[in-house]
């Protein structure tokens, strides 16, 4: 599954930085340059699996949106544990969130990297868009947060290493991810981290424009209703790292109104209180959460070269890193393969009892993507 | 696959685990391996057979829960088949991590639930509770003695450590996860000609809904373009009195100034009584306290002639904070979110594919790439310059390269004592561009021309600052030389 990413060597030290993004990024432009029309720019990196609903048993609820919930599930043919997003196509229509859900789908299925989830297949039926993935079963990097209090320096920099891997990753496809947050990266089994959660990334080269992510990440460009680029993923992780160190992003205050926020994140970080990080951790926060994208970090000349190159980084082995040959600071425990007790609990409302429930479908056009299948 | 028989899939898929891994003692990785996946084996079918009863009747919903595996005994039979749905990528138990030796500079994190934690065998030394500083005391957070169940849901408050081990107390906002927002997609391509909307207004209706929105951070750097369009495209919209103009928990899709009269904002806490949002409010969800509005709740504002309210529509639709009753007769300017988004962004569009343009015409950025192209019209700043208002110089030293995007300059040097005009500029032409090269003292004058016609536009550039260009693409001279070298097959 890797070697597309790396060549397989042997390594007793540290590769050097600097040989190891060149050999990255000349690794990355041999496999596919993007072509112009999106749905054909990302390249079908596996083939599409069939699924239906009666495949699969359906558990607890995992988690829910404003659209639907994602279910714990379990293959009756290979018994293994999955996780299914169940979308409500009308509430999509009415709430005109085709594009993003077309684009979660697209996106996810032309990925695939370690640190990020993979989907197995999609479908639909009369009611609803079901979405196969893994599942990710050490929960939310959210919930460790909040239960920690904060991180320790180290323990903060290692997740943030891994997500500046996926982000890179991500952003060497033209793939803008736009909803960095820690409810947003799932922990594996392994004490990894899976980002989730593909509804707002998009294809893109240049610029986009819709306004979209969570409150507290989002970057000064993208509330002043510019168009904005791919630095607004390096904009987040600066918001992510101040976080992880302080157990609290970078602008809250109880019972903040959105407006207020808003026009804190528009003035930028000298407005904070700074609490007293690890030196280099300020100074790669504050690159990261600079308001002039021709400033900022992860955006410049070197791209993400330089964030790989921050004294921040200096004792991340990266190639290690990406091979999952570190040990992950936090290893969940995980009783058994189905075990989802780092979930949340949500009430059950009955909603799966409905899945598969013959209705009439008005929007099945509007998916193309997502395979009929019947129940 | 199904040709291949069970040992050699599993030595296959050694090999390529093996591969990947690269262990530095392969009997002892081969060993754990097999271990491993002995432990996995039995671990499914223990869990089938314990299951088979309801396998193909969906557990019940309201009442499922995680059950521990039985520590039944006896060993089934031979291996589960791994059908064509199954993902070949075997899930490795964390024993298999020992195998892999690395020394961790992260530590592990001292929280209970971490696995890390509880094996004796393990020789990571965990690092202590995180701590530092704000204003010169020492805060550390809750030590794990504080927190007995790590998995309890924090919603119903069932944890209480004492508020001075925390920078904030977890209140339940703080341990609600955050959900997202997103505006609509708007369509953009110079094709769609549909007009936006004008309601003609006075100078004097014009000059007092910008002083309204002036504050408002939603409109401070909007052009004029389009600050214009918006100005146009308010609607007036009259109300009378006990008026609901909006009504909190709503979603929001409209922004409102007020033109004339007096209206009143209320929030009642959540969560919002049944029959909010259709019929009347049953009496005992009604409020009777002074400063208070028996349904609304609270008064939290006044709203007067020239304030405005309800901005937050504009960026996403979100449920109302508020409910904003009219006290009189009012009339009010609103403003609709998907209007207001289509202004901004016509607007912008039209801008930067001008921007794309001036940039295609420039010679000395032939070398760049279409996406190059566009990271440098990101980075153009506008300015508008007074009539006679110097753009740059002569003799200054420059390090910005300009195009004119509309009315007119014109350029002077100074000779023979006096400034003579040597030529001028309008939309398109562009000056200064050696300056992306190297830093030069400029060889004219170029200024904004005094219009004849005081309704002609004044002169507007966009500057592109040369140490902007080469933070974000490197020197220009390499990409030139990048482009020299492949047409001489250098590379």
């Amino acid at each position: 599954m890797l070697s597309h990413e790396h060549r397989a060597s042997i390594s007793t030290g540290r590769t050097s930085l600097h040989e190891w993004v060149k050999e990255t990024s000349q690794v990355m432009q041999q496999s596919q340059r993007p072509i112009q029309a999106d749905e054909v720019a990302l390249q079908m990196r596996r083939s599409k699996g069939s699924y239906r609903l009666s495949d699969f048993i359906i558990q607890r609820t995992l988690g829910t949106g404003s659209f639907g919930r994602v279910h714990l599930v379990r293959s009756k043919h290979n018994l293994r544990f999955y996780a299914i997003k169940v979308l409500s196509k009308e509430k999509i229509v009415r709430m005109k969130q085709e594009s993003h859900t077309r684009n979660e789908q697209m996106i996810l299925q032309a990925v695939q990297h370690p640190f990020i989830i993979n989907l197995w297949g999609a479908f639909q039926d009369t009611a609803n868009l079901y979405m196969v993935m893994d599942f990710v079963p050490g929960g939310e990097l959210f919930t460790l947060l909040r239960r920690s209090n904060r991180f320790p320096d180290p323990v903060a920099k290692f997740y943030a290493a891994e997500v500046a891997l996926a982000l890179n990753y991500l952003h060497s496809k033209d793939i803008i991810y736009r909803d960095l947050k820690p409810e947003n990266i799932l922990l594996n089994f392994d004490g990894h981290i899976k980002i989730a959660d593909f509804g707002f990334a998009k294809h893109c080269t240049t610029t986009v424009w819709t306004l979209c992510g969570t409150p507290d990440y989002l970057a000064p460009e993208i509330i002043g209703n510019v168009r904005y680029n791919k630095s607004v993923d390096w904009y987040a992780l600066g918001v992510l790292i101040f976080e992880m160190l302080s157990g609290l992003p970078p602008f809250h205050e109880p019972d903040i109104s959105p407006v207020v926020l808003y026009e804190k994140i528009a003035q930028g970080p000298a407005c904070i209180k700074w609490p007293a990080f690890n030196a280099n951790a300020t100074d790669l926060i504050l690159k990261f959460m600079e308001r002039d994208p021709s400033k900022r970090f992860g955006n410049l000349a070197h791209g993400a070269g330089d964030v790989f190159a921050h004294p921040w980084f200096a004792e991340v082995d990266w190639k290690k890193l990406l091979n999952r040959e570190i040990t992950a600071p936090y290893l969940p425990k995980i009783a058994n393969d189905g075990d989802a007790s780092a979930f949340e609990r949500y009430p059950e409302e009955n909603a799966a009892a409905r899945y598969g429930e013959i209705t009439r479908d008005l929007y099945g056009e509007h998916f193309p993507d997502f395979e009929y299948t019947s129940s | 696959m199904s040709d291949m028989s069970t040992f050699d899939l599993l030595v296959s898929e050694l090999t390529r685990d093996a591969q990947r891994v690269q262990p530095k003692d392969a009997l002892q990785f081969c060993a754990k391996w097999f271990q491993s996946r002995l432990e996995e084996q039995r671990a499914r079918t223990r869990d089938a057979l314990a299951r088979h009863p309801s396998f193909a009747v969906a557990l019940p919903q309201d009442h499922y829960m995680d059950t521990l595996l039985s520590p039944t005994a006896g060993s089934p039979g031979g291996p589960t088949s791994i059908s064509p749905f199954s993902h070949s990528f075997p899930q490795q138990r964390s024993s298999l991590q020992n195998s892999m030796s690395n020394n961790s500079p992260f530590g592990t994190l001292n929280v209970p639930g971490n696995a890390l934690l509880d094996n004796g065998s393990r020789t990571l030394t965990p690092v202590s509770p995180p701590s530092f500083q704000l204003e010169g005391e020492d805060i550390t957070p809750a030590t794990p003695i504080s927190n007995p169940n790590p998995f309890a849901s924090f919603a119903n408050g069932s944890i209480s450590p004492s508020p001075g081990e925390f920078l904030h107390p977890p209140t339940a906002t703080i341990l609600a996860r955050r959900t997202s927002v997103s505006a609509e997609s708007i369509p953009v391509d110079s094709e769609t000609h549909e007009p936006l909307p004008v309601f003609p207004k006075t100078e004097d209706q014009l000059q007092r809904i910008r002083a309204s929105i002036a504050a408002n951070f939603i409109f401070r750097d909007l052009d004029e373009e389009q600050e214009t369009g918006v100005l146009n495209a308010m609607q007036e919209c009259k109300v009378v009195t006990d008026d609901v103009v909006i009504r909190q928990g709503d979603v929001g899709d409209y922004f409102y100034v007020v033109e004339s009269g007096l209206l009143h904002c209320y929030i009642r806490p959540e969560p919002l009584p049944s029959n909010w949002f259709t019929g009347n409010v049953p009496a005992s969800d009604k409020f009777n306290q002074s400063g208070y509005h028996p349904v609304f709740g609270r008064k939290v504002a006044e709203c007067r002639e020239g304030s405005s309210f309800g901005e937050l529509a504009l960026m996403y639709g979100h449920p109302r904070a508020a409910t904003v009753l009219a006290i009189e007769p009012c009339t009010l300017w609103s403003l609709d979110r998907i209007t207001f988004r289509t202004i901004i962004l016509k607007a912008a569009h039209r801008r930067r594919t001008m921007y794309e343009q001036f940039l295609s015409s420039v010679d000395l950025l032939a070398s760049l790439e279409p996406e190059e192209r566009s990271k440098v019209a990101d980075a153009l700043v506008s300015r508008v310059y007074e009539d006679g208002e110097a753009v740059v110089r002569q003799g200054e030293m420059g390090d910005t390269f300009f195009f004119v995007e509309e009315g007119n300059a014109v350029v002077t040097k100074v000779r023979n004592g006096g400034p003579e005009v040597v030529g001028h500029l309008k939309k398109g032409d562009y000056f200064g561009e050696l300056s992306l090269l190297r830093l030069e003292p400029r060889a004219a004058t170029v200024s904004a021309v005094v219009r004849a016609d005081p309704g002609a536009p004044r002169l507007k550039v966009a500057a592109l600052d040369a140490h902007a260009f080469t933070r974000l693409l490197g020197p220009l001279r390499e990409i030139m030389e990048r482009n020299a070298g492949r047409s001489y097959g250098i590379h």
